[in-house]
């Protein structure tokens, strides 16, 4: 029920934020939307530092060389499950 | 006859649309199978995970949702963080509003459901086609891209438990989130932006209810903000 709840939640939230200026018109302040705009690496980023921080992997060198990849060949413009595979394969080499 | 060039455009727009949107459609699919997995992993109910996509509306905060619960944010926690994945539809919105203005209402709030990042991209591209051009080609394009996410998250749900147990599938939630983070990082305000993010997430990761994740998104963007905004003076 609370998994439905926060999905719930999130749905509406988001479209509201959709619909704001679609169903209503008006423009978008600068400010909201610079901070929007440098959200995105802010998210991800805490988000991977959430994951190993509450316990999805540890830092562990195994965790810490899975991610190294992933961010590497991602750069380097690898698919996404390139970057799984690869990031999964460090993580079962290296101890921890 | 009116009916009947109205029914061809309409026909014409839907072609269109799926011919445009198969490509993208295709690319979410191995996104939305590894999202299924990682749902598999997470504590959220295989249900809940799984119609999650269609509530949430974006496969990012889909998954940002799941990462959430994994790392035992609280509900006000994942919730923020979601919908700060999702913020950018605020931008998408602000952008497609002008073009949409002729639409019926209802129309409109479905195009607002509607709008994740490959929506935004295709349909941008047509809005000058005309109003019942582009709603029928908004709405061709958008049930192609919904369905076969979905598909490909069912399929990720279904395959989770097969994958042998000495897979580290609980990496694939962080794993996916440094893909997808690494090319987004290319400018200095963004580099601030993601050091900020996750390092605040880590300093408070003892803070309840997951709100370190909150306080570090905020602390990220800002920081990111601040530089763009001040870091040339």
């Amino acid at each position: 029920m609370r998994d439905l709840l926060i999905m719930a939640l999130i749905g509406v939230g988001t479209l509201g934020m959709r619909a704001l200026f679609i169903v209503r018109t008006s423009a978008l302040p600068a400010s909201l939307e610079r901070f929007v705009r440098h959200a995105k690496p802010a998210i991800l980023a805490a988000l991977v530092g959430g994951s190993m921080a509450g316990g999805e992997g540890g830092l562990g060198p195994g965790a810490l060389g899975a991610l190294t990849v992933a961010w590497i060949l991602a750069r380097r413009g690898a698919s996404m499950p390139i970057v799984l595979v690869a990031g999964m394969a460090v993580a079962l080499a290296l101890p921890g | 006859m009116t009916i009947a060039i109205r029914q061809a455009r309409s026909d014409s727009a839907a072609g269109d649309a799926i011919r445009q949107m198969m490509p993208a459609a295709v690319g979410v699919v191995p996104f939305a199978i590894m999202i299924g997995v990682a749902i598999g992993e997470s504590p959220l109910s295989d249900v809940v995970g799984f119609f999650g996509g269609l509530i949430v509306a974006g496969g990012s905060a889909h998954l940002a949702a799941a990462g959430s619960i994994s790392a035992g944010a609280g509900l006000a926690a994942t919730v923020t963080t979601a919908l700060l994945v999702n913020a950018r539809g605020l931008l998408y919105g602000a952008a497609l509003a002008p073009d949409l203005r002729d639409q019926p209402t209802w129309f409109r709030w479905v195009a607002a459901y509607g709008l994740v990042d490959q929506m935004y991209a295709l349909v941008s591209s047509v809005t000058s086609r005309g109003a019942e051009y582009v709603r029928s080609f908004y709405l061709a394009a958008m049930t192609l891209l919904f369905g076969t996410y979905m598909a490909g998250v069912g399929t990720g749900l279904l395959l989770g438990p097969v994958i042998p147990a000495w897979v580290p599938l609980s990496l694939s939630i962080p794993i996916m989130f440094t893909a997808m983070l690494a090319p987004t990082v290319e400018a200095r305000p963004a580099m601030v932006a993601a050091v900020a993010g996750a390092g605040v997430t880590m300093l408070g990761a003892q803070l309840p209810s997951g709100m370190g994740l909150v306080a570090g998104i905020v602390a990220g963007a800002l920081s990111g903000a601040a530089i763009e905004r001040f870091g040339d003076a």
